[in-house]
């Protein structure tokens, strides 16, 4: 049961690595593997019925890995994003456990290292990383909905070309990306890094993961970010959810009815009864569709409720 | 597994996963015709059996036939998605239930119709377990004076039904325990009191079941219930469940009062649940020339610790250390005879055949003790492993003489006792007098989220009574598996088959079972009933947690609801159905017997 004809290839840099892919037909990536290896190459694998002819492993490249805090980098967001235009840049094979443990990333985006404690179990942060999260794009994953809310960029390259993408346009409906779930990422791209904007005090978050039963995936999970000015009124708001549907989405319509208000209980409440909109609900045996949406104002009412409370700022 | 032929030999040799090695030998040679005494099975470290890998299994048999007919070696390994279609499943009951009371709660009565499952073929004991080991067990720990139940065994197109960790004793606590519950809500009685009313009495032991089935062994309901109801500090959780209701809160408190049958057993029990063979064990302590022991014991240890229990046992008896015991267990070749362990009977009767046996040993070395110290054998004192006469001889050329000199003579001296063969090694099949019954109280504490309809267990209590405790670190080991167990079925658990009959939930990210995050902290305690059929008093302890969990957590939660009307649900307690019948019940109709 020993899976056969398999090339494993060991690229040391990223240039190396595109032009590995370019030169193979039917080449995969292999970025920790969590999500790849069993669903794909282990004899067991369930969820996929292809499986690639050449695993290209990215462990061995070390200018994919890493946490850097760029000091006033000129920012492809434009503006001011609270945290003084600091940019963090966090190679996509750095693992969960890194970003879980890193001080730099503790002090400018804390929804990051909050996130990064709900995902599986210490064994699995230590290998899974998140590049290649992204890149897999579960319906059902925490980074995700992380990227969202925390306005990351995906930072993209071909062996012919480069291109910054948006969190929100990474992950789109009718993306052919080669994970579970669709993304923007064509045949040959590799995701090389995450940049994501720093955030101060204005700004609170919070991650609420409802663990799958089963999978321990996020049957649902939620990741809030609020922004408030001098007079606690909502300046920015990003809301977005996965496991409810085919990928993780904002909940713009939410997001909406508290910008520009402050976070009163009845704000709140209005939000979360917005978070539905747009939101194509696929459930299973656990929980079904119509579950799911009863769930997700739920969600989004408690993590956006434990902002407006002090003692759990950031 | 892995089957070997030896050609030189004409032995074949069997690794397998099984409880029961000495049985898969016997059916192996019945299948194949194949001699039964050039067979030889080994279970080697088996890591969980739960009544599964009770039951003789077609790859046994198949691989154990093309090794013969190759002559050669034969490996085969299941891959955890053929584990979860072709393993044995477990419960699957539909159950119709009646009960009849007077109106100050005494059960007079009760009538059930069992639909079982037993799946598209009937495995080794199948319909055994809803008839036998569920039907006669329905009146749980009351005195039920009239019994009706009719069991009806269902072919389908599932996996094979068999037994399962309690097998037809979970299936039958549920059933009463759900029952009893509704009673006491429909009469307004405290489900404490209402099972007070009923217990069978403790002068009443030994108590024959109406059904004429069983004769209880032994029993202190009472006692066992208000030593739980002590510690979990009962009537203070009904005042803070009163006044958290007036908050809009649901929180519930469970009971579930259980016995169960452990310790199989006599021969006409073993018939009674389609066994064609007695249900003795078979123990053989053998004492080396150098006083070390090795105590050879026909169970199948997967789990459950033998190697330290039956050497406390054997140490107790023999005046040793459990170091000086070696525990042999799981080779038809080492072994000579056994049964295996499920029905929680490896310290019953297992370590009843290891106590008997070892005595057996000690009064052949008193003999050769006595004989060494010119005493008579009466007057020969044993303590901290030395023989000593307890009055002066005379013509004894020494004080004491100790174990080991006692093994060393037994072996290499020429002037053995008159009348006594050399050698220190006896065997015992140990014939059990009767069935033992261990009982207790569960209580579970939860809070049910009227929102999500998410369930979390605030407390759970076990208050076990299996007679004296071997290694209580054991036992207590035994109940958190067990309330793990009983926890995955009632809240997680389950088969599911699409229209066209596959299975559904045939891996890790389809099938929920109880990790970590999904159990409370668990509090245990015993109290201590001995059996009077056990030399040593003790009852089996290894399924009593899977038994009683189901329907404290399942009468906790309805208890939580019923401010909503809820009097009914169905295991596994998915959030989402436990809010949709909360719903149900809430635009349906008043609580039966009015606001609770």
């Amino acid at each position: 049961m020993t899976p056969a004809g398999l090339d494993y290839l060991q690229p040391t840099s990223i240039s190396e690595a595109l032009e590995m892919v370019s030169l193979h037909e039917d080449a995969t990536f292999l970025a920790g593997g969590h999500a790849l290896l069993p669903d794909s190459i282990l004899p067991q694998s369930h969820r996929r019925h292809t499986r690639p002819s050449t695993l290209i492993d990215l462990g061995r490249i070390a200018e994919l890995r890493g946490i850097e805090v760029l000091e006033d980098a000129g920012s492809p967001h434009g503006g001011d994003s609270g945290g003084a235009g600091r940019l963090v840049r966090i190679g996509a094979m750095t693992t969960t456990a890194e970003i879980e443990y890193s001080p730099d990333i503790a002090r400018t985006v804390p929804l990051l290292s909050k996130a990064a404690t709900a995902i599986s179990d210490p064994l699995i942060r230590n290998r899974a990383t998140l590049g290649g999260s992204l890149a897999e794009a579960d319906p059902h994953g925490d980074w995700p909905p992380v990227v969202l809310a925390t306005d990351a960029t995906m930072q993209l390259r071909s062996r012919d070309s480069e291109r910054a993408v948006p969190a929100g346009d990474f992950f789109t409906r009718d993306g052919t990306g080669p994970g579970t779930g669709p993304t923007t990422l064509r045949p040959g791209e590799l995701l090389t890094a995450v940049t994501v904007p720093a955030v101060d005090a204005r700004t609170r978050s919070t991650y609420l993961k409802r663990m799958h039963p089963a999978s321990g995936h996020a049957m649902l999970g939620v990741a809030v970010a609020v922004t408030v000015d001098a007079d606690q009124a909502c300046r920015d708001c990003r809301i977005a959810i996965t496991g409810a549907g085919a990928v993780a989405t904002r909940a713009v319509g939410a997001e909406a009815q508290l910008v520009g208000s402050r976070p009163t209980p009845a704000a709140i409440e209005g939000a979360a009864h917005a978070a539905n909109d747009g939101i194509e609900f696929i459930g299973d045996a656990f929980g079904s569709a119509a579950y799911l949406a009863d769930l997700v104002p739920i969600y989004v009412n408690r993590a956006l409720s434990q902002l407006a409370t002090p003692s759990t700022r950031r | 597994m892995l089957a070997d032929y030896d050609d030189r030999m004409a032995t074949v040799t069997v690794h397998s996963s099984t409880q029961s090695p000495h049985i898969i030998k016997r059916m192996l040679a019945e299948v194949l015709s194949f001699p039964e005494h050039r067979l030889r099975v080994v279970a080697p470290d088996v890591g969980g059996g739960f009544g599964s890998k009770l039951h003789l299994y077609p790859e046994e048999v198949l691989l154990t036939a093309l090794a013969i007919r190759l002559r050669r070696a034969v490996r085969w390994t299941a891959t955890r998605s053929e584990d979860f279609k072709a393993t044995n499943h477990g419960r699957d009951h539909v159950q119709d239930v009646e009960l009849c009371a007077t109106a100050d709660g005494i059960i007079t009565g009760i009538k059930a119709t069992l639909f079982a499952n037993l799946g598209a073929y009937v495995s080794g004991m199948a319909a055994g377990v809803p008839t036998a080991n569920c039907a006669f067990m329905l009146t749980g720990v009351y005195r039920i004076p009239n019994v009706h139940v009719d069991t009806l065994g269902v072919l389908t197109n599932t996996s094979r039904v068999d037994t399962y960790r309690g097998a037809g004793r979970p299936e039958a606590t549920y059933l009463i325990e759900r029952m009893v519950d509704q009673l006491a809500r429909q009469l307004r009685i405290d489900p404490a009191e209402i099972r007070r009313r009923n217990f069978i009495p403790p002068d009443a032991f030994p108590y024959p079941v109406p059904t004429g089935a069983f004769v209880f062994d032994s029993g202190n309901y009472q006692h066992n219930l208000d030593t739980a109801l002590g510690i979990v500090g009962y009537d203070q959780l009904r005042g803070e469940q009163a006044q958290l209701r007036r908050r809009g809160r649901y929180r519930g408190i469970g009971l579930a009062t259980y016995t169960e049958f452990t310790g199989l057993g006599p021969g006409w029990a073993n018939a009674q649940v389609g066994f064609s063979f007695g249900g003795w064990e078979y123990a053989r302590v053998l004492v080396h020339p150098t006083g070390r022991v090795s105590v050879h014991v026909g169970s199948a240890d997967h789990g459950q610790g033998h190697a330290t229990s039956y050497a406390q046992i054997a140490a107790d008896a023999l005046g040793l250390r459990p170091e000086d015991i070696d525990i042999v267990e799981g080779d038809t070749a080492r072994v000579e005879f056994g049964l295996g362990t499920f029905n929680s009977r490896s310290m019953p009767v297992g370590g009843s055949a290891v106590h008997e046996c070892s005595q057996k040993v000690l009064a052949k070395a008193r003999r050769i003790a006595a004989h060494a110290l010119g005493a008579a054998v009466e007057d020969v004192q044993y303590e901290a492993a030395v023989f000593t006469a307890s009055k002066p001889t005379g013509s004894s050329p020494r004080d004491g003489v100790t174990w080991e000199e006692v093994a060393r003579l037994a072996h290499f001296v020429p002037d053995i006792p008159p009348g006594i063969e050399p050698g220190l090694d006896e065997r015992v099949f140990y014939d059990p007098k009767g069935l033992a019954f261990p009982f207790g109280t569960y209580i579970a504490v939860v809070d049910v989220d009227p929102a999500t309809g998410d369930i979390t267990i605030d407390r759970f209590l076990a208050v076990d009574d299996c007679g004296p405790l071997i290694n209580p670190m054991l036992a207590r080991g035994q109940v958190h598996g067990g309330i793990a167990q009983g926890l995955g079925q009632a809240l997680l658990e389950g088969a599911r088959y699409d229209d066209a009959g596959c299975l559904v939930s045939g891996n890790w990210t389809t099938y929920a079972f109880p990790r970590a995050q999904h159990l409370p902290r668990l509090e245990t305690a015993h109290t201590v009933t001995p059996s009077p059929f056990t030399p040593l008093g003790i009852k089996g302890i290894g399924e009593a947690g899977a038994i009683a969990t189901p329907p404290a957590i399942v009468n906790a939660v309805l208890d939580a609801l019923a401010p909503l009307g809820v009097t009914h649900l169905d295991m596994p307690l998915h959030p989402e159905q436990v809010l949709a019948d909360s719903r149900q019940a809430t635009t349906d109709s008043r609580p039966l017997g009015g606001t609770p």
